[in-house]
């Protein structure tokens, strides 16, 4: 039996959508305290239009490059020993 | 919430002043914004130049997007961030209080207030070259009694100035204090 230890494309995507997820949720709570405390002005409004549209365009070209990369391409690849001993007896 | 329901504006009260940190604090944000975003072109670029081969190969350019997407959302989180945290640094200035909101971080908020009647020393101080050419400082206010307190508006626009119609303010005040008995 051989022990064969891969590492796939993917799995750099598990740190980038955590990283993502950390993001979403500091944004998420600023916009908050920017509504809740920020008195709802325009400039306040208008601030967080462009933040969202600016985390849209960078979501969009991030996604718009990497569109067609097959991600579960293995990059690394180690085979370990045979776990049969064959002692040809 | 409006600015009124946050301070819980008394009806015979006006607010006077609405103070943030000088907006070029907020410049020089902006400036460390634009460096941090173009800081990895101008490498790309430098490094594109020599290293053809190996920019070339499909595994170094997706790691590269991963790591450059990531890079700018972060940057861009921290950008609003910190304009969330100096939108929401407010001093207000009313004909009966001083209230102080801040922002401190991601989790910590902190309003303290004080009555202008209490007021009992006011410095203002205007320091360093972009201080005195943008005019923007702080203002040091301490009020009176045995528990002394100390507010610092720390680099509003125009200290002097707005030291001055603090302490008339707080003149006004005292005179309505001491003409009605608590």
């Amino acid at each position: 039996m051989n022990f064969v230890f891969e590492i796939k494309l993917f799995w750099f995507l598990i740190p980038y959508i955590a990283l993502l997820l950390l993001f979403l949720i500091f944004a998420l709570i600023n916009i908050y305290h920017l509504f809740k405390w920020g008195g709802g002005t325009f400039t306040g409004f208008i601030a967080t239009f462009i933040f969202l549209a600016g985390l849209i365009l960078i979501l969009f070209l991030t996604y718009d490059n990497l569109k067609m990369v097959d991600w579960s391409e293995t990059i690394y690849s180690f085979k370990g020993f045979d776990t049969n001993l064959n002692l040809g007896l | 919430m409006t600015i009124a329901q946050i301070i819980r504006k008394k009806i015979y009260e006006e607010i006077v002043y609405r103070l943030r940190r000088h907006p070029f604090l907020f410049i020089k944000d902006i400036f460390l914004f634009l460096l941090l975003a173009i800081a990895p072109l101008i490498f790309y670029y430098l490094f594109s130049e020599n290293f053809i081969d190996f920019l070339e190969k499909s595994i170094v350019r997706i790691l590269l997007m991963l790591i450059g997407s990531i890079y700018y959302l972060a940057i861009w989180v921290f950008f609003y961030g910190q304009f969330v945290d100096y939108y929401l640094d407010n001093w207000i200035i009313t004909n009966d209080r001083l209230i102080s909101i801040e922002q401190k971080g991601l989790f910590m908020r902190s309003i303290a207030e004080l009555d202008l009647y209490r007021i009992q020393d006011v410095k203002s101080e205007v320091k360093g070259i972009f201080g005195t050419i943008f005019n923007y400082g702080n203002l040091h206010v301490q009020t009176a009694g045995e528990e002394k307190e100390l507010f610092i508006l720390k680099n509003i626009p125009d200290p002097h100035n707005i030291r001055e119609r603090l302490l008339d303010l707080a003149e006004e005040d005292r005179k309505y204090h001491t003409k009605s008995p608590i």
